[in-house]
């Protein structure tokens, strides 16, 4: 009987031990998924306001090691994430988008397709990024950028065959408005085209 | 107190301190694993390793940009001063200083060169005296952790930029003084 209730209370402190250690790291992911976090939202992109810089919190420094480790502060670059097309829905590697937008104020900037992984992309032509080199506006003063899984006329970059991807913008030496207020930034529109494959 | 508010309060105060430790300790975890790969390649601090353009199959760092060439060092001051230096390349340059917890505290551009050639010191305090004397005029930057990593960024364009990254690469300097 005593034995009984020993075993009883072992297991219940076990399992109060584990629920708890599952609670706290499922609120980690959660905290470190932006729930909390100094953040801009423009449209599809986010933005860290403290990525990099000696003032970021508990929560920006855990983020920053898990997704964007050895970023710089954002007054040296300013760095645009994107998960979700504009009408809000999850990126996937079988659909296609198009990214299209004006210039963007910054001495250099480039955007790149990474896997859910957060790394690049498998492609035999490393087309992983493209910038403002490639990306020339037309006669309305945007550029244009396609993406999906198949080629594509145009400037295009791959998303692979399955899963999700996501998009990174980053603008190195950020106009002074931008790197002050990055919701000054004209980030680029991200829209689904058709059906996916 | 009824058993199942005990059993519901233990549950929260566990998970409370799970969070903040894993909160507190992830980024110099992290960090701690990003140095020993970079120390193992080059086998040990204050030595630059270049790497060529990152590919798909770069696994160093999460997120590499394609459109950068890198060169990346363990800073250790723990013995003495680190000299950090090199030559920009034309396209953007810079020099990433990062602590152990991950933040970059400091930035090197192509503003800080003089005749071209960018140095400056680490060391434990501004105190000049452990600094060789034909070092004293470089700029002293005070690291808040006494080990992390310094990451020179190259732009890379075309063939071109690629020649001229390879060049500057050739340049940096992270090394004991």
């Amino acid at each position: 009987m005593r034995a009984t209730s020993t075993i009883r209370r072992i297991a219940l402190g076990a399992g109060v031990l584990a629920g708890g250690v599952a609670l706290g790291w499922a609120s980690t992911l959660a905290m470190q998924r932006g729930f909390g976090q100094q953040t801009i939202t423009i449209g599809p992109w986010q933005t860290s306001l403290s990525t990099g810089g000696t003032d970021a919190d508990m929560y920006t420094r855990a983020m920053v090691a898990r997704t964007g480790l050895l970023a710089l502060n954002r007054s040296e670059t300013t760095y645009f994430t994107a998960t979700h097309d504009d009408a809000g829905q999850p990126l996937q590697a079988r659909c296609r988008y198009e990214v299209v937008g004006k210039p963007l104020s910054a001495r250099w900037w480039s955007l790149t397709v990474y896997a859910d992984d957060l790394f690049l992309l498998p492609d035999p032509n490393k087309r992983y990024s493209v910038n403002m080199k490639d990306a020339t506006p037309g006669p309305d003063g945007t550029f244009r950028v396609l993406l999906g899984p198949e080629r594509q006329s145009g400037l295009w970059l791959p998303t692979g065959a399955a899963g999700g991807f996501n998009l990174l913008l980053r603008l190195y030496n950020p106009s002074a408005d931008v790197a002050r207020d990055p919701a000054m930034a004209r980030v680029p529109h991200i829209t689904k085209m058709g059906d996916c494959r | 107190m009824r058993p199942w508010v005990k059993i519901l309060l233990a549950v929260v105060i566990i998970a409370a301190i799970t969070h903040v430790v894993i909160i507190l300790a992830s980024p110099y975890l992290i960090m701690r694993s990003a140095m020993g790969g970079m120390l193992a390649r080059t086998g040990g601090a204050n030595i630059p390793l270049s790497t060529p353009t990152a590919t798909a199959t770069s696994r160093a760092v999460v997120k590499p940009s394609p459109d950068l060439a890198y060169t990346v060092c363990v800073y250790d001051i723990s013995q003495g001063p680190v000299l950090i230096g090199g030559v920009p390349s034309s396209a953007y340059w810079s020099i990433g200083l990062y602590a152990a917890n991950t933040d970059n505290f400091h930035v090197i551009t192509p503003k800080a060169s003089v005749g071209g050639h960018v140095n400056v010191v680490l060391a434990k305090s501004r105190d000049r005296a452990e600094i060789p004397a034909w070092k004293r005029e470089y700029p002293v930057v005070v690291p808040p952790s006494q080990r992390g990593i310094v990451l020179w960024r190259y732009l890379v364009l075309d063939e071109a930029g690629l020649v001229d990254a390879r060049a500057a690469q050739k340049t940096a300097i992270c090394q004991a003084l």
